[in-house]
């Protein structure tokens, strides 16, 4: 019995220890998946958000992403729109910011294939107004590791249905 | 005389827990993981969300998709499947037109199946859509919602490869 308590014991502590490992050093794919969950949270607009927490978010933006960023956008029946620089990309996001209020993205089902210093993921962004109806579209980003941090180089649309 | 208070603590116990607590518990047991492995790899229930696929399934309600279905055999014209996009969470309802190795197009509205115009008993309006013709690979297929009464440009279709199929709508 004594033998089986202290089997336990050291069975819970090396479960705990291996979650602490886990906690504190996360593999690239588990810190890529929290850095785009993150900037899932930052695009998203609460219902009452104050100016001063708008301007928080706006300077949080760009560090998600490299400098020379791309995003290409394909709208059905407009065709598509190339992003070439985080400054371009920040004004198309304070634009939809200034537009909507109460806006919650979420990107879901991440799948991340990290290869070396770089890497991509493949998303889908559901995007929920406060009013109006659900947007959803899948992405696959393009991540690079530069400053020890993982930062967004490439967003494309991907067509579920070609 | 004694008369049974039916607010006592000890019958709520009996009631909630059973006459043998112990069975209780393992029908607990038993029915939560049977309910997990039914409604996470079996049968996926999906609530609608959006018009493409109206009249045959109207914005809010509720369906499930049999992962199952397409386990012994591929997927027939005039099925309505649910298609994957990264993953499980979010899945587009359409129905299956065409099949491997035929031509799609859509001319007036009017699906063609190798030039040959296709009897759609599920579609009740129809825009004048134009898809130009399309071969399909060996193991693709074309999707399309029964909704053609919306325009095109917001309309979601077009065609997918079988390893996009997460399963069957129920009914």
């Amino acid at each position: 019995m004594k033998t089986l308590r202290w089997l336990f014991a050291l069975a819970l502590v090396a479960g705990c220890g291996w979650f602490a490992f886990r906690y504190l050093s996360p593999t690239p794919e588990q810190r890529i998946r929290k850095q785009l969950n993150s900037l899932a949270e930052t695009v998203s607009i609460p219902a009452k958000v104050t100016p001063v927490k708008m301007m928080m978010l706006a300077t949080r933006l760009p560090d998600y992403f490299t400098r020379d960023v791309q995003v290409e956008v394909q709208v059905p029946g407009e065709g598509r729109h190339t992003f070439g620089s985080r400054e371009e990309l920040m004004q198309v996001v304070q634009g939809a910011w200034s537009r909507n209020n109460n806006v919650k993205v979420e990107f879901l089902d991440i799948n991340v294939k990290p290869q070396g210093e770089t890497a991509t993921a493949e998303l889908t962004a559901k995007v929920s107004p406060g009013s109006g109806e659900l947007w959803v579209q899948q992405l696959l980003f393009q991540l690079s590791h530069t400053n020890k941090e993982w930062r967004v180089a490439r967003i494309e649309f991907v067509r579920t249905l070609r | 005389m004694t008369v049974a208070n039916s607010s006592s603590p000890l019958n709520w116990k009996g009631f909630v827990f059973g006459r043998n607590p112990k069975r209780t518990a393992i029908r607990a047991v038993v029915l939560a993981v049977t309910s997990l492995l039914l409604f996470r790899f079996i049968l996926l229930p999906v609530r609608i969300m959006g018009i493409s696929m109206e009249p045959t399934y109207r914005n809010g309600t509720v369906n499930f998709v049999n992962r199952f279905a397409y386990r012994w055999h591929p997927p027939q014209r005039g099925d309505v499947v649910a298609i994957k996009t990264s993953g499980l969470h979010i899945l587009y309802f359409k129905r299956t037109i065409g099949l491997p190795g035929e031509t799609v197009a859509i001319s007036n509205g009017i699906v063609l199946i190798n030039d040959q115009p296709l009897r759609e008993p599920w579609v009740r309006y129809r825009e004048p859509w134009q898809v130009p013709p399309c071969k399909l690979g060996a193991d693709e297929y074309f999707f399309i919602g029964d909704n053609r009464g919306m325009p095109q440009q917001q309309h979601e279709f077009g065609r997918a490869g079988i390893d996009r199929i997460a399963g069957k709508v129920l009914w």
